[in-house]
């Protein structure tokens, strides 16, 4: 598992990542600094190269 | 029957965390990083294997199977806990996440883990569903619990004390019984209901070693959360006819210039068909 600064979401880990909530996929936006549910809309921040994958601290964004 | 209000546990739980996140190492690390072996050997952790480390804490566990070889994720509820375990361990991935609430697809991991999280849970019996949920089929589950009070004496000399010389009636969100899972029988009863087979449940021997008579306090009342909530709500003078007794507690065990505390722990592991 590599650790590329600057790119710190993996692509093999992004693939196993999913939604809390609904347990779908979720995909990179805002130039990678977000992952989003496709399902529910929620927007998970990315901070400090963390992935904050918590149900609670979500924004909900409608396409 | 208390009513438990899982919401209100859950988040009181992950507040604490949040204040306790620096604490916790230096106030548990020594006796709960013993647990590292046994645990990662339950659940056949090798080089290559992928492993979820579920309420990672400052990564110990995540640490020692990185050292292993493992693909390791970290996850943890606790932003304050993922910068304190990324600052230890920097080339480790983690995930700020719900152990409840996993957030990973369904197979995802040959290995789950969890050491002594289960009991700082809402609710439990889910975090189990989540982690049979995310092991692929033949990955194996482990986690770690104290022992009950009678034998981790660390925590009996406390919670004796506050029986005997403050009060335990505090205003808290009420949560699942902290010993839950140190009975075998509900441990396994627990896991199989989860969908687990292959079920064991061992005792380890773990030991405090400590320098200071009142390092169990100490660390009780800040490196924890729920045992440190109630500690914060006595009066002034029972709290230090608490601490004195605690000391005297742990000044019984005196050995080799300092002082050994058996704090043993129940070890469950199991497998998904």
């Amino acid at each position: 598992m590599s650790y590329i600064r600057g790119m710190p979401v993996d692509p093999e880990l992004l693939e196993i990542l999913a939604c809390p909530n609904c347990k779908t996929p979720v995909t990179l936006v805002k130039n990678g600094t977000a992952l989003k549910c496709a399902t529910c809309k929620r927007v998970y921040a990315i901070k400090d190269d963390i992935p904050i994958m918590l149900i609670d601290e979500a924004t909900i964004e409608n396409d | 029957m208390t009513t438990i209000d899982p919401s209100a546990f859950h988040d009181f739980e992950q507040a604490g965390w949040e204040r306790a996140a620096e604490h916790y190492g230096d106030a548990f690390g020594s006796v709960t990083v013993q647990t590292a072996d046994a645990l990662l050997d339950a659940v056949r952790a090798a080089a290559g294997a992928r492993l979820l480390d579920v309420a990672t804490g400052p990564g110990f566990i995540a640490g020692a199977a990185a050292a292993r070889g493992a693909e390791v994720v970290g996850l943890d509820f606790s932003a304050a806990m993922i910068e304190e375990a990324r600052r230890r361990h920097p080339a480790i991935t983690f995930r700020a996440g719900d152990a409840e609430a996993l957030p990973f697809d369904v197979a995802s991991f040959d290995a789950v883990v969890m050491n002594f999280g289960l009991l700082h849970l809402a609710r439990p019996d889910t975090a189990l569903a989540e982690a049979h949920r995310v092991l692929r089929a033949g990955g194996r589950y482990a986690f770690t619990v104290w022992a009950g009070p009678d034998q981790a004496v660390g925590f009996g000399m406390a919670l004796r004390a506050i029986e005997e010389f403050g009060t335990t009636d505090v205003r808290l969100p009420e949560g699942p019984p902290f010993f839950r899972f140190s009975a075998p029988d509900e441990t396994r009863r627990t896991l199989e209901q989860a969908g687990f087979t292959d079920v064991d449940v061992r005792q380890l021997a773990l030991t405090w070693r400590l320098q200071s008579a009142d390092a169990v306090f100490d660390a009780l009342s800040r490196g924890g959360v729920r045992t440190a909530a109630v500690l914060r709500a006595q009066t002034p003078s029972a709290l230090a006819s608490i601490r004195a007794a605690v000391r005297r507690g742990v000044e019984a065990h005196a050995q080799e210039g300092g002082f050994v505390i058996p704090m043993p722990a129940v070890l469950a592991s199991a497998a998904k068909r």
